[in-house]
């Protein structure tokens, strides 16, 4: 017997054994260290075969180590790094039957790969490093490549040019050698990567805008046997694509289906979430917003501890980008400030106050770090007035007080005497390097500025009308003028109020509404005070600067007619009867959107019935 | 400058250091030095308990905020993490054993595996790693995980990347640009002072700032949620910042705000970020050093009575660098230049109390200069800390690698300085001494230094002397050997007899005719190649000798033996070589140094080329030069006594001889003839007209003692020299002028050189050395003949033909015989035979 056939069956025997530890391992716990401390034994017995010259009697051993070194680097290493020790097995294996190349072409080098194994009995050995090639390429998105792989080996057929058909078509053997175990059957490496590759070409699909293909892709991949994970993926997938397609209800079918599968996808309900929102079913959305935190909450745990991990996870194949785009979920303050507002909107008043006195306690906890991915967060005293608002709605009327406090004491100092507006130059220096900025700490100091004038603003609004709700007039008063004055500090020409609208188009109709309904609740704060004319300028500024508010209109007739002054109170009657609701387009925030109702004029079928019986006799007096 | 004394006490001394971190822990000290080892220095102790050894060099190193872990940065390897052991755990154990216990940290312990980390911080969960990637300063967040659990997992949370820009350096500083490189990134955590946190005290170990400054530097959002602020000083002077724990936000309008932005640009490597906090009513700035001694201060202006709105101001001053450390206690600014440690007061003592409705007075750094404390080269600076005295304390590492403990003087101290005790005057004095001490042993060492460069200078110099004249030697050599060459070796070999036994020894000389002396370092190299050597593998050997020096016109003498286990093999090649070793150059001191700075040790560094050979001369000693003579008249000059040994060798040489040469010891002695024209020899040995007898005598002379001077101090008076060669085999040598025969006009006198021995190899070795003699003399003499000499064609045919049968007769005898053994025998003396009819071939040297 010769040295090296002496030395392979011991390194058959080595392999055998490090293999089946790794399956005992894997059926007990697979834990990544596992899988770490085998690839450093099929590394070292790897590197122990290639210090003997290749020969043409060890291909098959070499081959069934390389296979299974490479799926574990697989997990362990980088994509190039694995591809360049496949290059090296192929190029070992070439010298092995005495064709020696030197090309470093990948797709060139399989060729002649598969051209000098054909019909040979390596050919299934060499078929499984293929499968590595494929996984490789795969997790890189190199889809050209994989493609011309497999129209390699699927001679029969005229090469289609779609990848998706050539894979339909694959009927390369892979059996396995039942002498020289494997860490992972070829057969189900080829399963996962056939799934694994219809998801990638249907998530480029998508991205590209092609939702109906991408449909067909998704559903010709659920077909396939997987595992739980992916296929829930999958669905989810589909759910996105039926959801783009405009069929709500096939997609909410889609994301239950995926929950059916494995209830860790949160994606899927994340997802239903915002169908159930679009199809304005509130209840079912904050249902779904609050599974979907809870499991966020419990999810992190239960990821870093005792799961384990498979050899080859889709994960891996998919790449990373690709992962992140299917997985992706806001983080947990994300979901507790949606569920909020929803229920603020929805009037759920007390759930939604506990939801943001949750989120301020998790934004102040200083020991969670806020995974910072691209999904945006409203700024951090929006949030304070939305949760100041969220408590008045609730009636929690002195918490409001204080988080509005909170709002005042860092913005108010902030503020100068004078905001003068200017058409921004800035806008040309934006685009200039950064150095020239370096001084001042907001690439735009004059919005910044104009946020925090109505933010303070907006903080002392709440508190009057905080102090209105609980009849504290005076209080309410003081408050709604002070937020009249930090609002009326910002200045600008009035021939350039067009001109500025353009930059500044949010702030500037926040700033007109905000001043409007801080006018009406001064007024409202008069009525209660029966100072009757102060109510009737402040209804009528308010007016002048956000016309159309259906409430001041009513308020404002109501008080003319208290004053006595009929006549013009039933022109504005008609007026308002004349023109239709006109709602701004601008979305504006949780509190002054949800402040008409709060605001709303009670009484409005009496003035209704006095307005109509006084045009009435006035018509027949007439 | 003002200058202050302090008390210094020195607690430990840790030799030079390279670069220096120090962490005071409570009693404990941890502490760097460049090295790749953490010391654990117990302050009560005073001496170290632990050293914790890192595969390679610790770059700098931080405590956990629970401070039970430590993390260490090393190079190429990435950020480490150990549990520190607490302080009584470990008291028990090594209060008996007072050598420190040293750990060796595994790699195991690495928590990133990222070998382009540049720096890194710990706060509350949260480990912020910066590194250069490409073009990118790169920013990662990693969450630690539970102490209490195993897992020792990092998990990445999120990260940021800032464009690198080329650092506009002023035109001077340019050296400095390569350390700027080197410089890692200042990292500090920044914290709002909240009601409950009392004020001038730092948070978990990290510098917090009054909720107003804060506010108007890292926004309102940060402020809001009271997140951490973490602040970067890159080594291209930009300094950056992002709220620790904020998520991504986005304006009303939706755009996203970046996460991490630009509070300023120093322009220079930024030193040290902190925060001055003082009292209530006190200053509150946020303070950043740069390298080159610029300093930012950042402060706060309050919302006025007029209407402006509440905004923050940059102050910039500079004070001469380069400071290398800061600390900041309260509102005293601590900073060490290398040469020596300054404090800076923030505070503005000399302004009236001002109302608190007017602005705050811009800081007092620029009416105050800095106040020098006298302790100098310091490298790193802990914590201050006040002692239950009062005072602050400062603990520093000096670059001389002491640990200092410096108390500063309380202001009370400093009013009453005229009023001194006398107690306290000794103190004064012992200080001033100290100081004085401290500089004289900084200026001694670096005089000491100068002085070892200047020599090795000087000595480099001497050796590139030595090579450019051996070196123009050489190039003459080419062209014209006119000169003596300045630098030369001779060697003569002589016979020496030790202890009744001959050796054959070869005298070198070393002759310097240069105008600079050798010194020491050179080594005189004396390569000698044996004739076996030629046939066997090739061993030679080679003797050195260090020279301690030789001055101009001087010689050097030394003496080495030729024969190799009491034989000589002739002959022999001897190369002679200067050698200087660029070893020499460097002090051993330096060389110390050296190995400390790089790991590679010093031998490894001049392995390659650490030599500089010069080659000499090459002589070549053959059977002539080894000649002993003796008189002329007899053959056979047995010694009269002999010991046991030379008569029991004498017995088997001469029975070899028997056993090899049978046929030739009965017929008289071998000779052979050479003939050499007597014009060639005139010209040659430059002896024109001489008589026949002188030429004969003249000839012998220049063979045996290698010069043709008619002296009379060599013991040749006739064309006839007997002598003992190597292996005492005895010899003669005789010379005639004879008429030869050959020229076809008529006689051409020709000089027979007839060598006769009984013994072969003597015989061989005599024939080959008079050959190659006059083969160098053929070389060496002018080709100025009078016209070719016309000789005589059928002379010429009969040699040839002569050589031809000889030929003939030599390949019969190669001819395989298949009688055996004793065929060999007479083999070997018929090839014998047939040499000698070779030799004797009638051909002269003209």
């Amino acid at each position: 017997m010769s040295v090296t056939s002496c030395l392979a069956e011991r390194w058959i025997e080595e392999s055998n054994t490090i293999i089946k530890k790794w399956k005992e391992n894997e059926k007990l716990r697979g834990q990544l260290q596992d899988i770490k401390h085998c690839y450093a034994q099929c590394l070292k017995l790897h590197q122990k075969i290639q210090g003997v010259p290749a020969v043409r009697q060890q291909v098959e051993l070499e081959f069934a180590v390389s296979y299974n070194t490479l799926l574990f680097s697989l997990t362990n290493s980088k994509p190039n790094e694995v591809n360049d020790r496949l290059t090296c097995c192929l190029i070992r294996a070439l010298e092995a039957v005495g064709f020696p190349v030197h090309c470093s072409d990948q797709v060139t080098l399989w060729q002649t790969v598969l051209k000098t194994f054909n019909g040979k009995e390596h050919q299934t050995c060499i078929h499984k490093l293929l499968l590595i090639q494929w996984a490789i390429w795969l997790s890189q998105c190199q889809f050209e490549g994989i493609l011309q792989l497999l129209q390699m080996i699927n001679p029969k057929i005229t090469p289609s040019g779609d990848l998706l058909a050539e894979i339909r078509n694959l009927t390369f053997s892979v059996k396995d050698d039942t002498s020289l175990l494997v860490a992972m059957a070829a057969e189900d490496l080829k399963g996962l990567l056939h799934i694994c590759t219809f998801i990638s070409k249907g998530l480029e699909k998508m991205k590209t805008g092609n939702y109906p293909e991408a449909l067909q892709d998704f559903q010709e991949a659920g077909t396939l046997s997987s595992p739980r994970a992916l296929l829930a993926h999958v669905h989810t997938l589909m759910g996105l694509c039926y959801a783009k397609l405009g069929r709500p209800q096939s997609a909410l079918q889609c994301y239950r289906l995926a929950l059916e599968v494995d209830f860790s996808c949160q994606r899927a309900l994340y997802q239903s979430a915002l169908v159930y929102k679009q199809l304005g079913n509130s209840h079912a959305e904050i249902e779904a917003l609050r599974l979907l935190h809870s499991a966020t909450l419990l999810h992190p745990e239960r990821n870093s501890l005792s799961e384990p991990v498979p050899l080859i996870s889709p994960d891996m194949l998919l790449g990373s980008e690709q992962m992140a785009f299917i997985s992706q979920i806001p983080s947990p303050v994300h979901i507790l400030h949606i569920l909020g507002h929803t229920c603020v909107l929805n009037d759920r008043n007390s759930e939604g106050a506990e939801c943001y006195l949750d989120l301020l306690a998790s934004l102040q906890s200083h020991s969670t770090l806020h995974v910072k991915h691209g999904l945006p967060f409203p700024r951090i005293p929006m949030i304070y007035l939305e949760a100041a608002f969220a408590m008045l709605k609730a009636k929690r009327f002195w918490d409001g007080l204080a988080i509005c406090e909170e709002v005042i004491a860092k913005t108010a100092d902030l503020i100068p005497e004078r905001l003068f507006l200017e058409p921004p130059m800035v806008t040309h220096q934006l685009t200039a390097p950064i150095e020239l900025s370096a001084r001042s700490l907001e690439p735009d100091p004059t919005k910044e500025t104009l946020d925090r004038v109505l933010w303070s603003g907006s903080a002392y609004f709440l508190q009057g009308w905080a102090y209105l709700q609980l009849k504290d007039t005076k209080a309410a008063l003081t408050n709604f003028t002070r937020a009249i004055n930090q609002l009326v500090k910002v200045c600008f020409k009035q021939k350039s109020k067009p001109f500025l609208f353009s930059f500044f188009s949010d702030q500037m109709v926040m700033l007109e509404t905000l001043k409007g309904q801080a006018l009406t609740g001064r007024g409202l704060c008069f009525v209660e005070r029966g100072q009757l004319m102060g109510a009737l300028r402040d209804f009528q500024l308010s007016l002048q600067t956000s016309p159309g508010c259906s409430n001041t209109e009513m308020w404002l007739v109501e008080i003319l007619w208290r004053l006595d002054r009929k006549e013009e109170a039933a022109a504005m009657w008609r007026q308002i009867k004349k023109c239709t609701d006109s709602s701004t387009s601008v979305d504006l925030p949780l509190y002054l959107q949800a402040w008409q109702e709060v605001a709303k004029y009670h009484g409005h079928s009496n003035l209704h019935k006095k307005m109509e019986a006084f045009i009435h006799s006035c018509g027949t007096t007439a | 400058m003002e200058t202050v004394r302090c008390f210094v006490d020195c607690l430990a001394d840790f030799g030079d250091l390279l670069s220096a971190k120090v962490i005071r822990n409570g009693t404990e000290v941890f502490l760097s030095t460049g090295a790749s080892d953490v010391l654990v220095f117990n302050g009560q102790e005073k001496r170290v308990k632990t050293v914790l050894h890192f595969c390679s060099s610790v770059k700098s190193f931080a405590l956990s905020n629970d401070r039970c872990r430590l993390y260490a940065l090393c190079e190429n390897d990435g950020l480490y993490c150990i549990p520190v052991a607490l302080e009584s755990s470990s008291h028990s154990l090594s209060a008996k054993c007072h050598i420190p216990a040293l750990s060796t940290v595994s790699k195991d312990s690495t928590v990133i595996k990222d070998g382009k980390v540049q720096s890194f911080i710990v706060v509350e969960g949260i480990l912020v790693t910066v590194s250069m990637q490409e073009s990118f300063w790169t920013f990662e967040l990693y969450e630690l995980p539970d102490c209490s659990e195993g897992a020792m997992v990092y998990q990445r949370r999120a990260g940021f990347q800032v464009q690198v820009v080329a650092a506009r350096i002023p035109q001077k500083h340019m050296a400095d640009t390569v350390d700027s490189k080197s410089i890692a990134p200042a990292l500090a955590c920044i914290y709002p002072s909240s009601d409950n946190t009392p004020n001038g005290q730092a948070h978990l170990g990290h510098p917090l700032l009054e909720p107003l400054l804060f506010r108007l530097l890292f926004g309102v959002d940060t402020s809001l949620v009271h997140s951490p602020v973490i602040l970067c000083g890159l080594p291209d002077g930009r300094l950056f910042f992002f709220p620790l724990l904020l998520p991504m936000l986005t304006s009303s309008r939706g755009e996203q705000k970046p996460q991490i932005k630009m509070l300023y640009s120093l322009e220079q490597p930024v030193t040290f970020i902190g925060t001055s906090v003082t009292g209530e009513k006190g200053p509150q700035y946020l303070v950043v050093i740069g390298q080159r001694g610029r300093i930012l201060i950042a402060m706060a202006n309050q919302e006025g009575s007029d209407g402006k709105a509440a905004d923050c101001s940059f102050i910039e001053h500079t004070v001469q660098g380069p400071v290398e450390c800061a600390c900041v206690d309260g509102e005293r600014l601590y900073y060490s230049t290398s040469a020596n440690l300054l404090a800076l007061s923030l505070i503005n003592t000399s302004a009236s109390p001002s109302s608190p409705l007017t602005r705050p007075k811009r800081p007092a750094v620029f009416s105050q200069s800095a106040v020098c404390l006298s302790v100098c080269r310091v490298a790193a600076l802990a914590e201050p800390c006040i002692t239950p005295a009062g005072s602050v304390e400062l603990l520093a590492l000096s670059l001389s690698g002491k640990l200092l403990q410096v108390t500063l003087p309380q202001a009370s101290d400093k009013e009453s300085l005229s009023r001194l005790v006398s107690s306290q005057v000794g103190q004064r004095v012992n200080d001033l001494m100290g100081g004085i001490g401290n500089i004289w042993e900084r200026a001694s060492s670096m005089k000491h230094q100068l002085q070892l460069k200047n020599n090795t200078l000087r000595c480099l110099n001497h050796v590139f002397n030595v090579c450019h004249l051996i070196l123009n030697c050489h190039k003459n050599d080419q062209e014209v050997c006119e000169r003596k060459p300045p630098i030369s070796c001779r060697g003569v070999a002589n016979w020496s007899t030790l202890l009744q036994k001959d050796s054959l020894i070869l005298t070198c000389i070393l002759e310097n005719l240069s105008d600079c002396a050798l010194h020491q370092g050179w080594t005189l190299c004396i390569e000698v190649y044996s004739s076996r050597s030629h046939i066997a593998d090739g061993s030679s050997t080679t003797y050195s000798f260090a020279l301690k020096k030789v001055d101009c016109g001087e010689k050097l003498e030394v003496n080495l033996p030729l024969d190799i286990d009491g034989e000589v093999f002739l002959p022999v090649k001897i190369n002679c070589y200067l050698v200087y070793s660029l070893h020499s150059l460097f002090h051993p001191e330096e060389l110390g140094h050296l190995s400390v700075v790089s790991d590679i040790p010093i031998s490894q560094l001049l392995r390659d080329n650490g030599c500089i050979s010069l080659a000499l001369n090459t002589l070549t000693l053959d059977w002539l030069d080894c000649l002993r003579i003796a008189e002329p008249n007899s053959y056979a000059d047995v010694p009269k006594q002999l010991t046991t040994w030379e008569s029991t060798h004498k017995f088997l040489s001469s029975k070899q001889t028997r056993t090899q040469l049978q046929s030739m010891s009965k017929a008289g002695p071998h000779a052979v003839v050479v003939r050499i024209s007597s014009e060639l020899l005139r010209t040659g040995l430059s002896l024109p007209g001489c008589s026949t007898a002188v030429l004969c005598i003249s000839v012998l002379k220049w063979l045996v003692f290698r010069t043709s001077e008619t002296g009379d101090y060599k013991p040749i008076q006739n064309p006839v020299v007997c002598a003992l060669g190597p292996g005492r085999h005895e010899a003669r040598l005789l010379t005639k002028e004879v008429l030869s025969g050959i020229n076809s006009k008529g006689d051409l006198s020709v000089v027979e050189v007839q060598v006769e021995s009984f013994s072969v190899e003597a015989l061989c070795g005599l024939h080959h050395a008079v050959l190659r003699r006059v083969q160098a003399l053929l070389k060496e003499a002018p080709v100025t003949h009078g016209g070719p000499v016309s000789l005589r064609g059928q002379h010429l045919t009969e040699a040839v033909q002569h050589a031809e049968s000889l030929y003939k007769d030599l390949q019969d005898s190669r001819t395989p015989d298949t009688f055996g053994g004793v065929m060999k025998i007479r083999k070997t003396s018929e090839l014998f035979q047939l040499y000698l009819q070779l030799r004797e071939n009638p051909l002269v040297i003209i």
